[in-house]
């Protein structure tokens, strides 16, 4: 990937303040958004991205971040909705070609398909390694 | 054939449309993730089915057999949740009509882009009310449509206003605006040119947003004697 890609993480849990971290710190451009101030403990010391404190439920903010169709977003709140409208926002709306979505219920996968959204379930994965270690186990 | 509706959330107006739709011999599906609120529904509706669920899922949808119903109302608290449980209405359970209620104002226009039809805001409707009867305290009852392109709103004529007595065609209204009913002594008259205006008429009048200011001052200006 070229290095002047932007990223913007959507949401500051322990996955978007991972990913945050680890893409700053591989010298991306980069910007978080959380309502909690308090969440941006769980960046990386060396994080050297942009922050921004507000509401993804209002889509007045999501709007003012000036998404551009190369930019990449990726949406990792804690509510499967909020994800989900987020990233339909981001594709069908501002026109952003690569948005990554984290969603716990699997069944909403099939709601975007029609959207150029990739889902990361994070249940399915877990639930896949489980399998896998516990094959050894067994 | 019974229509079917369902309603996703919400309490004052979750309560209140479940008692319109029963009146009308409909089937009503409600759907509200309050235990309590559940139970106060179940005495209160013994006809309705009443469901204590996470409306955004599909497999509550499944298990309440809400494919092809006629109408699926979402009047949860937040925005997202009910764009979700529209899109699912729509897409998945193929539901005729959806009804997406907002708190945020600007996802009116958004949700509407995102494929959900009927988007509505009781925060714009009723501000919009207040505001326009703050700022033309001579109507009563305002209606914005179209986003407010165009207004309708009632104007009483008084025995004084220079209107009184006079034709319609002979009464210069703007371009833009109409008397589309007159209400008289509760009775309703479509006007027509010819049609006389009589004080203490409560006209109902269609206009657009520039021409509403002079189309009220026509209608309300005094005759000095």
């Amino acid at each position: 990937m070229k290095k002047n890609k932007r990223f913007f993480v959507i949401g500051c849990s322990r996955l978007g303040a991972s990913i945050a971290s680890w893409l700053s710190l591989s010298g991306h451009d980069v910007t978080i958004m959380d309502q909690d101030s308090d969440s941006f403990r769980k960046l990386h010391e060396g994080y050297s991205g942009y922050i921004v404190t507000k509401d993804a439920q209002n889509t007045q903010n999501i709007l003012d971040l000036k998404l551009q169709s190369d930019d990449v977003v990726i949406v990792v709140t804690d509510h499967d909705n909020l994800n989900l409208m987020v990233s339909e926002i981001c594709t069908k709306l501002l026109g952003v070609k690569k948005v990554f979505a984290r969603l716990y219920d699997q069944s909403k996968e099939s709601l975007c398909q029609t959207y150029q959204i990739e889902f990361i379930n994070t249940s399915s994965l877990a639930i896949f390694e489980f399998e896998k270690r516990l094959g050894g186990v067994l | 054939m019974r229509h079917k509706v369902v309603i996703v959330g919400g309490r004052k107006k979750a309560r209140f449309l479940t008692q319109s739709f029963l009146k009308k011999n409909m089937d009503v599906t409600i759907i509200n993730d309050s235990e309590m609120f559940c139970e106060e529904l179940v005495h209160e509706f013994p006809q309705a089915t009443i469901a204590c669920a996470d409306g955004t899922k599909p497999f509550i949808f499944e298990d309440l057999s809400i494919e092809s119903s006629d109408y699926l109302i979402a009047l949860m608290p937040n925005d997202a949740d009910n764009l979700i449980a529209s899109q699912i209405a729509k897409h998945q359970f193929k539901v005729k009509k959806v009804f997406c209620t907002v708190n945020n104002p600007i996802n009116v226009e958004i949700f509407k882009k995102l494929g959900v039809s009927n988007v509505i805001s009781s925060t714009y409707i009723v501000s919009n009310m207040i505001e326009q009867l703050v700022v033309l305290e001579k109507i009563e009852n305002y209606v914005p449509i179209e986003s407010g392109k165009i207004g309708l709103f009632e104007v009483i004529v008084s025995s004084k206003a220079y209107v009184c007595s006079k034709a319609i065609m002979d009464i210069h209204l703007p371009k833009q605006a109409i008397i589309a009913c007159i209400i008289r002594h509760g009775e309703s008259i479509i006007p027509k040119g010819d049609t006389i205006v009589l004080s203490n008429d409560k006209c109902i009048v269609l206009a657009s947003e520039q021409d509403k200011a002079l189309t009220i001052d026509v209608l309300t200006k005094v005759v000095t004697v």
